[in-house]
C-alpha cells in the first residue's frame, strides 16, 4: 500500500473514532436507554446491566462515565473489524475494512449512547474472530474453551445473541454433515446455548415481550417492510446505504461468516420492526462488503469514495458546534432539555419522598428525577396529594381542583396540591 | 489445556449455569394454568392503575384457594439514586 493512501486510511479512521467520542451528551436518555441505566432488565438477559451497574458503583450515576464504556466498545469494535477482516482475507486490506466499519453512522450514533446493540455487535465480531481463529486448530483445547465463553457472553447481552451462534451451527453442519456431533465446535457452541435457553425459560417476561413485538411487528415477508428497512437504513446512514448496495454482489466471496452478521443486520429489524433505529448499529458489518465493492474501484475513485463517507459520516454525526448540517442525527441536533435542566426541576421536588408523574411517560423520568415516582393516568388523579409531574402532552395541561402550578416552562409542568385538598381532576 | 479437559470445563460450566439461570423458575410454574395466567393480566392492570412501575415488580408466590387466586409481589423501586427498601403487595382475584 502506498504510503500516502495509508496516512489517509489512518487519519479516516481517528476520524471515525473521535466522531464516537463527541457530542456524549447531547442525546437525551430515551426510555430504553434508561432501563439499561437502571439495571432492570425488561426484556433482556442481565450482562451489560451488571456491567453498568459495576460502573456506577464506581463512578456513581453518571451519564458521561456510562455513556464512555459504549464509547469504548463501539471504539473497539473497529479493532475487531481490522482482525476479523486479517484473519479472513488478510492484512491487505484490513486497514480500510477497519476505516469503512469507522464511519457507519448507525454504530457511531450508538455508540454514543447506552443502548445494547453495540455491545452485541461486539461480541458477535468478537465470537466470528474467535471462531476463525478456533477453525485454525479445531483440536486446541484452549481455543475451544475460548470459543465456549465468548459464544455464552455474547448470549447474555441481547435476547437476539443466540441467533449469530444458530448461524454458527448451521455452517457446522454444513460443513460437518455425518459427524457433526462428535465436532467439538459444534458441541460447545450448543453447550453455549442452553445457559440462555433456560434463563429464558425462569424469566417468561423475556420471551412475552420478544413474542409481543414480532406479534406487533410482523406481517409476513412484504415489499412495504423491506421499505421500512431501507428507509430506516438511509436515514441513519445515508451515503453509506449506497456503499452497502454496492457491497451486495460480492456476498459468495466474503463468505458465510459475514453474510451471516449481514443476514442477522437485515432480519433484526425485519422481525422486531424498522422503527427501532438502533438496528442500524448492526449495519457496520456491511463495511466488510463494502471494501471489496472499493477495492474493484482505482485509487482516485476509492479515494473519493472513502471521502464521501466521511463527510456523510460529518453530516450526520459531526460536532454541532462546528456545523449544523440538515442530515445531523435528532438526537444530536441540540442537547437534550433534561441532560442540563433536571437539577432546577429537582430542586423544585426537593423535600418531597414521593410525586406523581402523568402518562404517557417513560423509563426516563426514574432516571431524570430524584424523588421515588408514581405513574398514573390523567384520569387517574383522584385524591392525589403533593407533586404532580407532567413531561409530555403538555399541549393539554392537567388541571387538578385545589393545585397550584409551582414550575412551568416548555418541557414540563409541575403542580403542588395541599394534603388538606382534593384533588379532583377538572 | 487437552481438548478433553476443555470439553469437561465448558460442560460444567453449563450446568452450573443451568442451575442458576433456573433458580427463579419455581415462582413462574404456576403460570402454566389458564387461570393463573388470566388473574396475572387482572394483577398486572390492578398494579400498573396503583401507579406502580411494573418493571420494579417480581412475582414472589401464587397462592390458588378455592375462589380466588392471590400473588405475593416484590416491589423494588429504582431509580438513579440507588433501589428503594422492597415493599411486598398482595392482590387477589376472583377467579
Amino acid at each position: 500500500m502506498k504510503s500516502n493512501l495509508k496516512i489517509t486510511l489512518w487519519v479516516a479512521l481517528a476520524f471515525g473514532v473521535v466522531l464516537r467520542a463527541v457530542n456524549v451528551l447531547d442525546a437525551p436518555v430515551t426510555t430504553d436507554e434508561a432501563q439499561f441505566l437502571l439495571g432492570v432488565p425488561h426484556s433482556q438477559p442481565p450482562l451489560i446491566f451488571w456491567l453498568l451497574t459495576g460502573v456506577q458503583w464506581l463512578f456513581g450515576p453518571d451519564l458521561m462515565m456510562t455513556r464512555a464504556v459504549t464509547v469504548l466498545v463501539g471504539i473497539s469494535s473497529l479493532a475487531l473489524v481490522y482482525l476479523l477482516w486479517k484473519e479472513l482475507f488478510g492484512e491487505e486490506h484490513a486497514l480500510l475494512a477497519a476505516v469503512i466499519a469507522a464511519l457507519v453512522p448507525g454504530h457511531i450514533a450508538f455508540s454514543r449512547v447506552v443502548y445494547l446493540d453495540v455491545y452485541l455487535v461486539f461480541a458477535w465480531l468478537g465470537l466470528a474472530y474467535v471462531y476463525v481463529r478456533t477453525l485454525q486448530n479445531e483440536k486446541d483445547g484452549l481455543s475451544i474453551l475460548f470459543l465456549f465463553v465468548t459464544a455464552l457472553l455474547a448470549t447474555f447481552i441481547k435476547s437476539q445473541g443466540f441467533m449469530f451462534i444458530g448461524l454458527l451451527l448451521l455452517h457446522r453442519f454444513w460443513v460437518k454433515r455425518r459427524v457433526v456431533f462428535s465436532d467439538p465446535i459444534v458441541q460447545v457452541l450448543i453447550l453455549a446455548l442452553i445457559p440462555i435457553a433456560c434463563y429464558f425459560v425462569a424469566h417468561p417476561k423475556i420471551l412475552a415481550t420478544s413474542f409481543a413485538n414480532i406479534e406487533r411487528e410482523a406481517f409476513g415477508l412484504s415489499l412495504g417492510r423491506l421499505l421500512d428497512i431501507a428507509t430506516m437504513w438511509w436515514e441513519q446512514n445515508r451515503l453509506f446505504t449506497l456503499l452497502m448496495l454496492a457491497g451486495v454482489p460480492f456476498l459468495k466471496r466474503a463468505g458465510w461468516l459475514i453474510n451471516s452478521l449481514c443476514l442477522l443486520a437485515l432480519v433484526l429489524p425485519f422481525l422486531f420492526g424498522a422503527g427501532h433505529i438502533y438496528y442500524s448499529a448492526y449495519t457496520i458489518a456491511f463495511a466488510f462488503l463494502g471494501v471489496f465493492a472499493l477495492i474493484q474501484m482505482k485509487e482516485r475513485v476509492r479515494e473519493g469514495a472513502l471521502l464521501l463517507l466521511g463527510l456523510n459520516a460529518f453530516l450526520i454525526l459531526g460536532p454541532r458546534q462546528l456545523w449544523e448540517s440538515p442530515w445531523q442525527h435528532e438526537w444530536f441536533r441540540e442537547r437534550a432539555y433534561w441532560n442540563d435542566n433536571a437539577d432546577k426541576v429537582n430542586a423544585v421536588l426537593a423535600g418531597a419522598d414521593e410525586i406523581t408523574v402523568v402518562t404517557p411517560v417513560g423509563h426516563e423520568a426514574r432516571w431524570y428525577l430524584e424523588p421515588k415516582i408514581r405513574v398514573l393516568a390523567p384520569d387517574a388523579l383522584t385524591n392525589v396529594t403533593g407533586y404532580i409531574v407532567q413531561m409530555t402532552n403538555l399541549s393539554q395541561p392537567v388541571t387538578l381542583t385545589g393545585s397550584i402550578v409551582v414550575h412551568e416552562d416548555e418541557h414540563v409542568r409541575v403542580l403542588f396540591i395541599a394534603a388538606d385538598e382534593t384533588g379532583q381532576a377538572e | 489445556m487437552s481438548l478433553r479437559a476443555a470439553l469437561l470445563s465448558c460442560f460444567g460450566a453449563t450446568v452450573l449455569l443451568v442451575l442458576l439461570a433456573l433458580g427463579p423458575l419455581p415462582r413462574y410454574i404456576p403460570l402454566l394454568d389458564a387461570r393463573v395466567r388470566a388473574a396475572s393480566m387482572d394483577a398486572m392492570n390492578d398494579l400498573r392503575h396503583q401507579g406502580y412501575w411494573l418493571i420494579n415488580m417480581e412475582l414472589m408466590e401464587t397462592n390458588i384457594e378455592s375462589d380466588r387466586i392471590c400473588f405475593t409481589w416484590e416491589y423494588r423501586y429504582r431509580n438513579r439514586l440507588g433501589i428503594a427498601a422492597p415493599e411486598t403487595i398482595q392482590t387477589c382475584h376472583e377467579i
